[in-house]
């Protein structure tokens, strides 16, 4: 029994990099919802190659996050409304600017991200509910589930929405 | 699909920004309600639902390394698992044990694979966990929309689905006991097959107590029989097929469970190891799921179930006097098949206060193809009282193993409305009626709310009034020597009140606590009648439970530490040894370094009290440890069960008055668990 608990205590004193685990499920439900909010942005013209009726949506990963925004990929729906539906995954920020960014990773890597995306007026998802404080919006789940809008970061970015998801939205302040 | 289609073209004559703004609006509310019911199915929303349920999610149920369903679920709290001494597992809910049923429902991806001839669904109790994506066990009765059983909970376990990998799995132990499994997720643009397969036996090596006779004539006790190898031989097989298309599914599973006596049956270990009990259930269900309106949706569900008991099981010998001669035991036996169609539709109404639910659920079942067995082989063509059918004969009319000419018609129509009032503040309103062909209208009731007192902290008080059918061997068994049916007997009820409180506590660990008190009024058990000399199902009385969960979970960046303790103080007033272990204690710590996780886990469950003239029951305790390694898509896992070895027993109460006179019980009234077990396994996703 001694040497089983020398044990356990010899692992908790040893440092691990944390990374958090994320529901698949609430994977399925982003990739359900996200499409459809993307489609609320008034400005959505302007977004998408039209050429290739594509819309593009920029993944933006943290170290040790790379299963978890490959699986939000597979399970986005390759093409909306007529729309072809192109995701990228990258852990850097790329040059083009896409027609919507989704962010996966730690509160510093998503306020890194966030600031210099800022500028780009696209929606800014994370895909934690938590991450809302770095994003334009994110799922709330209760009850019902509902977006989450960042009230200072949508007035940052200027994406104009339909009003309807004001109807049923709730709202975060920085 | 004709409005999908207008959709789509709309959407594509519109490109550029001119999609009608109508319909994705609507579109919009309807993925947040998909959403919604995404989050209720999977219990995303836990905290914030009127719902005493625990989940175990499919990393913690690798991480252990345990192979089969009923093996996880004391880390459940107020969860106990045990066993009868003809093996039969059992699921002990809130202290509550049942000799012959364990009076939850057990649900396989929402279809009920509880039978009507005895209520229970053990067959299922081995399901293999490497296909399981998820458990959900809800303590509370709930029979709003899962009608009769629902009575001590409901047992939900979700199979892997269309979001797991392909995987094929192997699993060897040092008890004799291995397993294989299959799962495979075909996904087409137009549909999604799941198919699976498993294959499991286990045959350890137990030491079947020495049998005792209990006189009740001269108020004695005697050895009856020496203690000897037990026949614990199980075999689990099962194949299930899942195709999904659009807004249809269907679905397919066949569970075949074989086992043998293991420590007898009438608590007489056996001379001669040649008989086995084979159950088999089998489900097809057609489920069609689509909103009607972006805040309605229809789902239906129509389905056939088949339901077969096959064996003989060897009892004591036929004059009770102690022998060493196998021809002389007493044989019984049978053959049941029981069918089942079934319907149910939920209307689900969901706006921004509401999640309204309106089913309808109707079945009709009958039981066909049915005998029953009796005979001693040395008795040879005598026919007598004990020697019913010589030679195994099948005997049908008034000797069979039930009524003949019986069915069951349920009908069904229930209401539940969750209102969310506030963010903080929501409740809940439910009501069924049910009607039976044997025994009329029966009414289930339920009242819950939730409140948040912040984002970290909620309660929850609920309500629930639910029934238990009687089982057709309650109503109708006849058989001569084992048990007899009372078709004068009614639903047995429950009432429970529930108060729970859950808080995130220094950052994000998770406390929860349960306190429940309970009666069940009208308890059906069995009793010996000294008028007529059999063992009749009766409304015995009334039971009490109360009691309390609590459970805390402390995460440390990649690793957790779990601990759930539970008290109950149940009593009954007709039966004063309930067989239950009052305290219960389980955790885990789970550590992970790179590609490797190791798993410390231990169940703690203390003494069972036991009558003045037994021994106590000793206090359970097993550590375990399992490591995992994964590397790609293989994974590989060694581990030990009951680390310290040490000697677990399960309590086994005497048999009723048998000949009139006799009890048969093995010595302490107990029986052996399975020692240490060494075991490897291997998954390979591919």
């Amino acid at each position: 029994m001694k040497k089983i608990f020398a044990l356990l205590s010899f692992f908790l004193l040893l440092n691990v990099s944390a990374t958090a685990e994320i529901d698949r499920n609430l994977l399925l439900m982003e990739s359900k919802v996200f499409p459809k909010i993307i489609m609320l942005d008034k400005n959505l013209p302007k977004k998408v190659d039209t050429a290739s009726k594509t819309i593009t949506i920029h993944v933006y990963y943290d170290k040790g996050f790379s299963k978890e925004a490959e699986a939000f990929a597979s399970l986005m729906k390759k093409n909306f409304y007529g729309y072809n539906v192109k995701t990228l995954l990258s852990p850097h920020i790329l040059k083009s600017v896409p027609t919507a960014y989704v962010i996966v990773g730690s509160k510093q890597y998503g306020m890194r991200v966030f600031d210099k995306i800022k500028n780009n007026k696209r929606i800014v998802f994370s895909l934690y509910p938590n991450g809302v404080s770095y994003s334009v919006v994110t799922l709330q789940i209760g009850t019902k589930v509902v977006p989450l809008l960042n009230a200072t970061n949508l007035k940052i970015v200027g994406v104009e929405f339909n009003p309807i998801i004001y109807k049923v939205a709730k709202f975060y302040e920085n | 699909m004709r409005r999908r289609l207008l959709l789509s073209l709309c959407a594509t004559l519109c490109f550029a920004g001119n999609v009608e703004g109508g319909a994705i609006e609507d579109d919009f509310l309807q993925s947040l309600n998909e959403a919604s019911e995404i989050a209720t199915a999977t219990k995303l929303n836990l905290d914030k639902t009127p719902a005493t349920v625990t989940v175990l999610k499919e990393d913690f149920i690798r991480q252990t390394g345990y192979k089969r369903l009923i093996d996880i679920l004391p880390f459940i709290p107020g969860i106990e698992t045990s066993m009868t001494s003809s093996g039969k597992k059992q699921i002990i809910v809130r202290g509550m044990k049942s000799s012959y049923r364990d009076k939850i429902k057990v649900l396989i991806n929402g279809v009920d694979v509880t039978n009507n001839l005895y209520s229970n669904q053990f067959y299922y109790y081995n399901f293999p966990l490497a296909l399981v994506k998820r458990i959900e066990f809800t303590k509370s009765p709930d029979s709003i929309l899962y009608g009769s059983n629902a009575f001590l909970g409901v047992l939900n376990v979700i199979t892997r689905d269309d979001l797991s990998e392909n995987q094929l799995t192997g699993y060897i132990s040092t008890l004799n006991s291995y397993e294989a499994t299959y799962f495979q997720n075909i996904r087409q643009d137009a549909y999604t097959i799941l198919l699976d397969a498993h294959y499991s036996a286990s045959h350890p090596s137990l030491k079947a107590p020495t049998a005792m006779r209990i006189d009740l004539q001269s108020h004695g006790a005697m050895p009856f029989r020496d203690a000897r190898e037990a026949h614990a031989h199980e075999k689990n097989q099962g194949v299930g097929l899942s195709v999904k298309n659009g807004e249809y599914m269907f679905d397919f599973r066949l569970e075949d469970y074989i086992k043998g006596d293991f420590f007898g049956i009438s608590r007489v270990p056996t001379l001669k190891d040649d008989k086995d009990v084979e159950l088999r259930h089998m489900y097809a269900r057609l489920h069609y799921g689509d909103y009607l309106m972006p805040s309605l949706k229809l789902e239906t569900d129509i389905g056939y179930k088949n339901y077969m008991w096959n064996g003989e099981f060897r009892t004591i010998p036929y004059d009770v006097q102690p022998t060493n001669d196998p021809s002389k035991d007493l044989i019984f036996g049978g053959m049941i098949h029981e069918a089942e169609y079934f319907l149910k539709s939920n209307f689900k109404y969901m706006t921004e206060t509401h999640n309204l639910i309106f089913q309808i659920d109707a079945k009709y079942t009958k039981p066909y193809n049915t005998y029953y067995k009796q005979y001693v082989e040395a008795l040879g063509n005598t026919q007598n009282a004990l020697n019913l059918g010589p030679y195994g004969e099948e005997l049908r009319g008034t000797n069979n193993i039930i009524k003949e000419g019986i069915h069951r018609t349920t009908v069904a129509a229930a209401v539940e409305d969750l209102v969310t009032l506030r963010d903080d503040f929501s409740f809940v309103l439910g009501y069924r009626f049910d009607h039976y062909n044997d025994f009329g209208f029966k009414s289930s009731y339920k009242a819950g709310m939730v409140y948040n007192f912040s984002s970290k902290q909620t309660s929850k008080l609920l309500y629930n009034h639910s029934f238990r059918a009687p089982s057709w061997v309650e109503l109708y068994a006849q058989t001569a020597a084992e048990f007899n049916g009372n078709p004068d007997i009614d639903p047995e009820t429950i009432d429970m009140v529930e108060l729970q409180y859950l808080a995130e506590i220094f950052g994000s660990d998770k406390l929860k606590l349960n306190l429940y008190y309970g009666k069940n009024k009208d308890a059906i058990d069995r009793y010996y009648d000294t008028s007529t000399g059999k063992r009749i199902y009766k409304n015995m009385g009334e039971i009490t439970l109360k009691g309390l969960e609590l459970s805390y979970k402390k995460f440390f960046e990649k690793n957790e530490l779990y601990l759930s303790w539970s008290h109950n103080k149940n009593e009954s007033t007709y039966n004063p040894w309930l067989g239950n272990r009052t305290d219960l204690l389980n955790g885990y710590f789970s550590y992970k370094y790179k590609k490797v996780v190791l798993l410390t886990s231990f169940n703690y469950g203390d003494k069972i009290k036991a009558p003045a003239y037994i021994e106590d029951v000793d206090a359970l305790f097993s550590l375990n440890e399992t490591l995992t390694y994964e590397k790609d898509d293989f994974v590989f896992q060694a581990g030990v069960k009951n680390l310290t070895n040490r000697k677990n027993y399960y309590w086994i109460e005497p048999t009723d008055i048998m000949f009139g006179r006799y009890m048969f019980v093995p010595i302490e009234a107990k029986v052996p668990q399975t020692g240490r077990e060494f075991f490897v396994s291997m998954r390979k996703n591919f």
